[in-house]
């Protein structure tokens, strides 16, 4: 049976780091990708980030998550065509004048927004969600909880509404005719039973949680939650990829405004500091612990 | 020692209470049956127990119970959890983390024991239950049999000195069943833990009791050793000699037939070549192992999943082209889990449900809608909710919103599974009464006492494909199941 559950269980240097390094990575990246617009370096990081997937065999994974962005991407590019404010025209269709600055702005946005998402594959591909959890219970005991338990039951819920829509069409419900309202309107019952019996669910649980000790006393965690010297390494120096970033940016490397008449342009201290910021991730690649 | 002393319960919101003047003492290293008709307050005596009442169910509560001394009114039942553990009926809602090691450090964890402690015990745990294989598997990915041993050790790792379990055999099947009591046993005689059990197939673990406790009416109404009570017991109904009273026919039409059936969920084969002819009035009873794909072959019987390879005929008519939902008023389902069918106000609107999908003529409804419920015993219940019926009811219930569509054939996925004794008494003699009304039915189940008294074929589902069982040898193994030494 095929389980809806995001985390893929492979064995990789990566998925055997600590989950902090990780998010430390998928955090820096994140943020460099909303502040750096220089298509050149948009680009050279999402290669980078494309290899870590790689090393951490979630490629194909990643690949088939990026398929959806691709229409997002189309997007873009159209809608920056039709509206368009530039003057260098490359070329006209009918009426319609295709401008460098758009096309540029277009790539610029799109290798962001694909960046973005090869990012956070790290994180939901190779970051067990028990540990996540973990990270996440510091800031909160209960509450995080309940965001574990939604992560675990997640499969059985989508189960759950299999199992009801086969009861359903054996009581003649037809879930296949008509137009796309039509199939909705009939799903509609499927989701009766399906609260009710995700509440009975939780019930259940609560219950059990409590009945295992759940909430009486402080708890002590069963992981050792120290980090090598080497994970320790990673995670400060993809953090330190931040500050320097947004000091390279304010001296106005990695900052390109195509609307404005930028165009695409690499010089040699281009190629240095995106070589000194992609270095400061790189040992993610490393991997850590045996 | 755990001491109730005329304890009674109500549930808030409830007339009348579901424990009444309850007095009774567990001491350490005892093996305890807990035995009763559905809803006799089996279940609400073990949350008793533990303290989940009164503190996590509200109600009304006199007299008191008492856990190695602690007060379980003035101690949260999370408190109480390092020295009772509790492991409920259904696997799927008690395992809270993703995976196997996790979810036996969770109790630890909440004990606030040391690293090197918890290690230390789920090393010995895992070796106890043999669990290694399985150490990081996803727990969704297990079976309800493995589920249900990960939830006993993870009680376990939280060394209490009892365990009370509530119906913890239900969801799994005879030999899963079996194995999962002798380990109790096991752990009973070698650990010395205390085990109180609900268990409504007294059968299987009769050899295991020292102390049956019998409940009927929210009250014990016997506790014995199991030699003495036997007498009792079996004028309750509770073990019952084994009769066969179902008798086949002459040879009637095929009404239902599966042809060289092709079926894999990806690179796994579940069905091979598999032929199937089912006539007239026939109880064909599936039988097999955990996971051989007997569910799978049911759905295919009315297209709910459709073949790789192969076709199912019904009524003399390929079902290839056909719906699921246009099949409906031929060929009844009901799944495993009864819940799925019901959500309406009333029973009569989750009737009326299916007749308004299957486009029934109006003036029908009521003489169907009646004719439902009295044969499945139900017209007391009309006008209830009715998810708020019994275990057993709610079965039938579920059959009620299928057989008012009037379907010829009935298709059904392990209709006993969970019910007590008297409960499947009742589903078997509906599916009599509906056989001699000209139903046919096909079901998949792990009970053979239930397959051996009401089935006229059995067949044996095994590595794709079905081969006929001997009646004889099915009774056989039924009788063994109930080997009951008086």
């Amino acid at each position: 049976m095929p389980l809806l559950f995001p985390y893929q269980d492979k064995d990789s240097r990566i998925h055997r780091m600590d989950a902090r390094p990780k998010i430390a990575f998928v955090a820096a990246i994140f943020l460099l990708s909303i502040l750096i617009s220089d298509i050149f370096y948009l680009a050279v990081f999402l290669v980078f980030a494309l290899v870590v997937v790689t090393a951490a065999k979630v490629l194909r994974a990643t690949l088939s998550l990026l398929k959806y962005t691709v229409y997002v991407a189309a997007f873009l590019f159209l809608f920056s065509i039709l509206f368009s404010q530039g003057s260098t025209v490359i070329f006209t269709i009918w009426i319609i004048q295709v401008t460098q600055e758009s096309i540029l702005f277009a790539t610029s946005m799109s290798l962001r927004l694909f960046l973005a998402i090869v990012a956070f594959s790290v994180l939901t591909f190779t970051v067990h969600p028990d540990d996540l959890l973990k990270i996440l219970s510091r800031f909160g005991v209960k509450s995080m909880t309940g965001l574990s338990i939604a992560t675990r039951m997640y499969p059985t819920i989508a189960a759950d509404s299999g199992s009801i829509e086969d009861a359903m069409k054996a009581r003649g419900v037809e879930f296949d005719k008509g137009n796309v309202i039509a199939k909705a309107k009939v799903r509609a019952p499927v989701m009766m039973p399906l609260l009710l019996n995700s509440m009975d669910r939780s019930m259940e649980i609560a219950e059990a949680m409590e009945a295992r000790g759940f909430g009486a006393r402080r708890r002590t965690s069963y992981y050792d939650p120290i980090m090598s010297r080497r994970e320790r390494a990673i995670m400060y120096l993809a953090l330190a990829a931040v500050p320097f970033g947004v000091a390279m940016f304010i001296l106005g490397y990695g900052n390109a405004n195509y609307i404005g008449g930028s165009t695409l342009t690499v010089d040699s201290m281009d190629v240095l500091v995106v070589a000194v910021e992609v270095l400061l991730f790189a040992p993610i690649l490393l991997g850590a612990r045996k | 020692m755990i001491r109730m002393d005329r304890f009674t319960f109500t549930y808030g919101g409830a007339g009348k209470p579901s424990l009444r003047d309850v007095s009774l003492e567990i001491n350490e290293g005892e093996f305890v049956i807990l035995v009763g008709p559905s809803g006799c307050g089996k279940s609400t005596l073990c949350r008793a127990l533990n303290g989940l009442i009164p503190h996590f169910y509200g109600g009304n509560i006199e007299g008191g119970v008492s856990v190695d001394g602690q007060e379980t009114r003035h101690t949260p039942p999370a408190k109480l959890a390092g020295i009772i553990g509790m492991v409920f009926q259904d696997p799927e809602n008690q395992l809270v983390m993703t995976n196997v090691e996790n979810e036996m450090a969770f109790g630890m964890e909440n004990l606030a024991l040391s690293r090197e402690e918890m290690h230390s015990r789920v090393a010995q745990l895992s070796t106890y239950f043999d669990l290694q294989r399985f150490f990081k598997r996803f727990i969704p990915e297990l079976s309800g049999g493995e589920k249900q041993k990960v939830a006993l050790a993870s009680v376990l790792a939280m060394r209490p000195k009892y365990i009370v379990l509530d119906e913890p055999t239900s969801q799994l099947d005879e030999e899963t069943a079996v194995l999962f009591l002798d380990f109790l046993k096991r752990l009973n005689r070698e650990q010395g833990i205390a085990i109180v059990i609900v268990e409504h197939r007294l059968e299987r673990c009769l050899r295991h009791a020292q102390r049956i406790v019998l409940m009927e009416g929210g009250r014990i109404i016997l506790d014995g050793k199991p030699k003495e009570l036997m007498l009792a017991l079996r004028e309750k109904g509770l073990i019952a000699d084994f009769s066969r009273k179902t008798v086949e026919d002459g040879h009637s039409s095929v009404v239902l037939s599966a042809r060289s059936l092709d079926f894999a969920y990806g690179e796994t084969k579940i069905l091979k070549d598999l032929s199937l002819d089912v006539r007239s009035q026939e109880i064909v009873a599936i039988v097999g192992a955990n996971g051989c794909g007997k569910s799978t072959l049911l759905k295919h019987l009315n297209g709910l999943l459709r073949p790789k390879a192969g076709k199912v005929v019904l009524m003399g008519q390929d079902i290839e082209k056909s719906t699921t939902a246009s099949l409906a008023n031929q060929i009844g389902y009901l799944g495993q889990n009864p819940n799925n069918y019901l959500f309406e106000e009333t029973l009569t609107k989750e009737l009326e449900f299916t007749l308004k999908n299957l486009s029934i003529d109006h003036r029908e409804w009521k003489e169907r809608i009646d004719w439902s419920l009295k044969v499945l015993d139900l017209e007391r219940y009309r006008e209830m909710f009715p998810r708020d019926l019994s275990c057993g009811e709610r079965e039938r219930a579920a059959l009620a919103s299928v057989i008012v569509g009037r379907p010829k054939i009935l298709v059904l996925d392990e209709p006993t599974r969970g019910l007590d004794y008297g409960n499947k008494e009742k589903m078997a003699s509906i599916l009599d009464a509906l056989r001699e009304q000209g139903m046919t039915t096909v079901l998949v189940t792990h009970d053979y006492r239930f397959v051996a008294e009401h089935a006229t074929r059995v067949m044996r589902l095994e590595e794709g494909r079905l081969t006929d069982v001997p009646l004889d040898s099915i009774m056989s193994l039924a009788k063994s199941a109930i080997c009951v030494e008086a």
